[in-house]
């Protein structure tokens, strides 16, 4: 129920704000009304340039939940597969891809990003793929140490022994059982991705920094943390809603 | 896990005891936070020298003064001689602050050693040789031919020092006492310099971050806060103490890369370069005043007066370039989108800060503008793929207009970022090479920016201002010279 | 023994795979660090200039030759001169490491211990009170950024209430805050993960059983639980650790501490590969220790594991 009551809030929040015709160009400057406060034509208030906050949040929508999206599909996708492997995979694959996570973990986010901007240039897609491999190695690993706790249960010993494949031996016996701690991680993820894609931008991976997300709008509007609270609030708080969204989603209470 | 987590804890108090090293606390003291530090004493290494100077240890031979001009410092005097050779004169009663007198012996013995050991230091006319001829005569000879050996002599590279087995010892008006690499630098009076007694201790304290460093000194931590962010100043309106607002020599330009097909045309880059309200920018920024051309206004060699802004004419001067505008309010040529990327770098926050404005003012005029931020900037600018790039650059370290103009704009120049070309320009610089008399150079010099501002391959933008935090102790202190000189001889407590 | 030399020789081998990728992807990035310097200190650059600083850099020669060269200087305590600053980086290290490994590992330590205790207290309630804090915490370290809540809390403490110096207090004092603050991003997801290990043996039949033998739920759960919720918890570290190498960086650079997750972020904006190296090194060193004690210990309170 509540999580359905999220999910209508925030459909419901983003109509209200297409309703009410907020949705203008997040790019005009108006210099003679610089940090206005909410009012009938800006409800949210305007920024340090005289753009519409509220204008800004609803444009930076679609681009912050793209990258929840792939960091929750692609990271987990990706962790599961190579968590299988670490855990289950012959010898050399399993120590490889040991060997790749460990390095993902030690080498910070920012160097990988750069030298994938130097081979793929600015764009969506590395943008994606620096999400992708910054996100999948903590994954990967504590999948693969889930799994192996799995793999002391009888019946997972009883369905090796009766030969039953690999992908259905996953499907069967270990994502079920291993699903409410990744879920526990999962939750975990969508807010830093956020963040993580404002930092990119940052190093030049964005092939238009000027376009509203919630990651650059936090970055952006930070050094009015106290003179205007309101401007470093007004993403956070929309970055929160999804997070707690996502967690009652994927962090079942119930279970 | 029980045992795990005792174990944990001894290690933690272990590692808490072995860091309770108590910091010598100085009631009296002058405490500084600033967002740079020192990262070692020794001139040779790095650019040590630049830290070691603006911290008020160090000082050179020549030293740029509050109106920008080079003035003698520990030097009396500097000749060039027929020969290619310069003769420098050595102030009288000047001391080491373990009060050996400056010698030109020592003089040379230190720049010799900085020279050998720090490329930086043979950058602007190759390797110099210091030769001591006497008590206070030092001759030098350059590697390549020099007019300006007081403004290199000027640069951060040059601090006069005295090694004392590994520790150097400096001249400046402080002597330090403890140096934490990265966080804090102590320091006392040099008793040797004049009016020592009117100067209490200063610790120099790093805060990396611009707010951490403003809410430190909202707590009352600090007597100088430099600098600031401009943003945290209406939160300090409530404490007590004041924020001082000072021009520094860090222009703000905009790049046009006149490769480009559209930039290729000077009607195009003129139209762009007049498209832009600096007032607005200034506005955006909230500080700083609209530059008038490469240099801030307080130099000599600066250009006068405002640069125009003219939307009217920028529009047809793009009409006249053959790019007509559309229904949709944006222009085109041969069917071709007038589109330009504007780059900037993170560093430099008020770039950033401009970008939607220029964004927004080029949109006005019909051009598509989208923005892009690296952090290596001096790569993507050397690499030429780009449009717009919007820069800060100190454009005259040294005292002296020559550098900035030859290194960025002359044919070929290292750093000619916009790969412009002009032979009238390049004859000016060569001239301007040669001119040893000031005046000269100064005529020479706003020639030059007359050419620059006809053919706009830059966009200069905005002399930015900077601001520190004074505690009401230091009520005296007035900055200048932005980061290079911060702690001076009359950084004195006011009573 | 010669398991203990196997183990040993295993991560050696480890640990030299993750080093040769670093500093391969070191390479690989946009930037060169010669020229950032030149253009970092306002000077003017003739090709000598930079072949000068190339070689006092060790930048010369092939990648195989630089990366041998250097690795023999690591192992030996040569760490070089930074780029940026001139100076010994094992000096700096040996001055910095102490602040970053004490944020680290108190951040984590405190993290985990408290991580555990709340997930234990969530799931003997779910949907109770201290649930909902866990998952409140949880939410709040993902969505909130860290540099935000770290200059609130400077703002609280010593701005409004002046109960602390953060900046200008002994090494201890400066630690405290930075601690906390990263602690306090890990805490959530750590209960989460507890909490899940203990309701999964909430649910089974032993558990059951051992009700019906007349325990009290809190003390049974306890009993049959602990194991269960470690061992998440334990399996959940790795993106932990992720996170607090990050964390400790932005709250070195937030409180003003000289640690060496800070020095790092300047170096990566340098290009400062003598400080890069070592602290992927040293971090690349840490992971794999960490892992390997989290797998020893999964092992020892999971004798189905071999």
């Amino acid at each position: 129920m509540i999580r359905l009551a999220f999910l209508f809030s925030l459909i419901g929040a983003l109509t209200a704000l297409w309703a009410l015709d907020a949705i203008g160009d997040p790019h005009a400057v108006d210099l003679t009304n610089r940090l206005a406060g909410p009012s009938r034509g800006h409800i949210l208030g305007t920024d340090h340039l005289g753009r519409d906050l509220a204008t800004r949040l609803v444009w930076g929508a679609v681009p912050s939940l793209i990258a929840i999206a792939i960091v929750l599909a692609g990271g987990i996708g990706v962790g599961v597969f190579a968590g299988g492997l670490i855990a289950l995979g012959p010898k050399l694959l399993s120590d490889a891809s040991h060997w790749l996570a460990e390095t993902a973990l030690a080498v910070p986010t920012l160097v990988t990003a750069l030298v994938l901007s130097a081979f793929f240039g600015a764009g969506i897609f590395t943008i994606a793929a620096a999400l992708l491999i910054t996100s999948w190695a903590p994954y990967a690993l504590t999948i693969a140490a889930l799994f192996d706790r799995v793999r002391g249960e009888p019946y997972w010993r009883a369905s090796e022994a009766l030969g039953t494949p690999l992908a259905a031996g996953l499907h069967r016996h270990l994502l079920p059982n291993a699903w409410p701690a990744i879920g526990a991680l999962a939750g975990a993820d969508a807010g830093r991705a956020v963040i993580v894609v404002a930092s990119l931008g940052f190093i030049g991976l964005s092939s238009d920094t000027g376009r509203p997300e919630w990651g650059a709008m936090i970055n952006e509007y930070r050094m009015f943390l106290f003179s205007e609270p309101r401007l470093v609030l007004a993403p956070v708080l929309a970055c929160t809603l999804v997070t707690v969204y996502l967690h009652l989603m994927l962090d079942r209470a119930d279970r | 896990m029980i045992r795990l987590r005792a174990a944990g804890a001894i290690a933690t108090a272990v590692l808490s005891g072995a860091l309770l090293t108590p910091l010598a606390a100085n009631a009296e003291g002058v405490t500084v936070g600033q967002t740079f530090i020192a990262s070692g004493l020794d001139p040779a290494e790095g650019s040590n020298g630049w830290a070691l100077v603006s911290h008020g240890i160090g000082e050179q031979l020549f030293r740029v003064s509050r109106d920008g001009e080079v003035v003698p410092n520990l030097a009396a005097s500097a000749t060039l001689n027929n020969d290619g050779t310069w003769t420098i004169e050595l102030a009288a009663e000047r001391f080491f602050s373990d009060g050996a007198p400056v010698t030109a012996e020592a003089v040379a013995t230190a720049l010799n050693r900085t020279g050998e050991a720090n490329p930086s230091a043979r950058a602007t006319a190759g390797r110099l040789t210091f030769t001591a001829v006497d008590e206070d005569t030092l001759s030098v000879a350059t590697e390549q031919p020099t007019t300006i050996l007081p403004s290199i002599l000027a640069e951060w590279a040059f601090p006069v020092y005295q090694m004392d087995g590994d520790t150097p010892i400096f001249t400046g008006p402080f002597a330090v006492t403890n140096f934490e690499p990265g966080a804090t630098i102590e320091m006392t009076p040099n008793t040797f310099y004049a009016d020592a007694d009117a100067r209490s201790d200063v610790t120099v304290r790093r805060i990396a971050d611009g707010q951490s460093l403003a809410l430190a000194f909202a707590a009352g931590e600090l007597d100088m806060a430099f600098n600031l962010p401009v943003e945290t100043l209406a939160m300090l309106e409530a404490t007590e103490g004041e924020t001082v607002t000072f021009p520094v020599a860090y222009q703000y330009m905009m790049w046009m890369n006149t490769r480009t097909p559209a930039l290729a045309d000077p009607l195009v880059r003129r139209a762009v370069d007049m498209a832009i309200n600096r007032a607005d920018l200034v506005t955006a920024a909230q500080a700083g005043v609209p530059a008038t051309g490469a240099f801030a206004a307080s130099y000599p060699f600066a250009a006068e007066g405002p640069l125009p802004y003219d939307p009217e004419m920028a529009a047809s001067l793009l009409d006249e370039a053959g790019w007509a505008l559309g229904d949709d309010g944006m222009r085109t040529k041969d069917g071709e989108p007038l589109e330009l990327v504007l780059y900037a770098y993170p560093q430099r926050p008020d770039l950033v800060t401009f970008q939607p404005v220029v964004r927004a003012a080029l949109a006005e005029l019909g051009i598509a503008a989208t923005t892009q931020v690296t952090e290596n900037p001096s790569d993507v600018a050397g690499s030429g793929d780009f449009d717009l790039f919007l820069w800060a650059q100190h454009t005259a370290p040294a005292g002296d207009p020559g550098l900035f103009l030859s290194l960025f704009f002359e044919t070929g120049a290292a750093r000619n970022y916009t790969g412009w070309s002009n032979p009238e320009y390049d004859a000016l610089i060569a001239e301007l090479r040669a001119e040893g008399d000031p005046q000269g150079r100064i005529d020479l010099a706003l020639k030059a920016q007359e050419i620059i501002a006809a053919e706009a391959p830059v966009s200069f933008l905005v002399t930015p201002e900077w601001h520190v935090g004074l505690s009401p102790r230091l009520a005296g202190y007035e900055p200048w010279g932005s980061d290079y000189y911060v702690i001076r001889p009359d950084l004195v407590v006011t009573d | 023994m010669a398991a203990a030399f196997g183990l040993i020789g295993r991560l050696t081998l480890s640990w030299l795979a993750v080093v040769a990728a670093a500093f391969l992807l070191l390479r690989l990035m946009p930037g060169d660090p010669v020229e950032v310097f030149l253009s970092h200190v306002n000077t003017q650059s003739g090709p000598e200039i930079v072949a000068a600083y190339r070689a006092a850099w060790g930048l010369d020669g092939s990648l195989t030759s630089q990366f041998l060269r250097w690795l023999k200087g690591f192992v030996t305590f040569d760490w070089g001169v930074s780029f940026q600053t001139g100076r010994p980086v094992a000096d700096d290290f040996a001055a910095r490491l102490p602040y970053s490994a004490a944020i680290g590992f108190g951040g984590m330590a405190l993290a985990v211990i408290s991580g555990f205790l709340i997930g234990y207290l969530a799931a003997l309630r779910p949907q109770g009170a201290v649930d909902t804090l866990s998952r409140g915490l949880a939410v709040a370290g993902q969505s909130l950024p860290a540099f935000a809540v770290g200059l609130v809390a400077l703002w609280v403490l010593g701005v409004q209430l002046r109960w602390i110096d953060a900046f200008g207090g002994g090494p201890v004092e400066r630690i405290v805050l930075p601690t906390l603050l990263v602690a306090l991003f890990s805490v959530g997801s750590m209960s989460r993960l507890a909490r899940a290990g203990f309701l999964d043996v909430r649910r089974s039949p032993y558990f059951r059983t051992a009700l019906a033998k007349g325990r009290s739920i809190p003390a049974a759960l306890w009993h049959h639980g602990r194991a269960a919720g470690a061992l998440t918890l334990l399996a959940g570290l790795a993106p932990e650790m992720a996170w607090i190498v990050g964390g400790t960086a932005v709250a070195e650079i937030v409180f003003g501490v000289p640690g060496v997750s800070e020095r790092v972020v300047q170096a990566v904006g340098h290009r400062d590969y003598a400080i890069l190296q070592p602290y992927i090194a040293l971090v690349a060193l840490w992971v794999a220790l960490v892992l390997l004690g989290a797998r020893s210990l999964r092992r020892a309170l999971d004798p189905r594991l071999t």
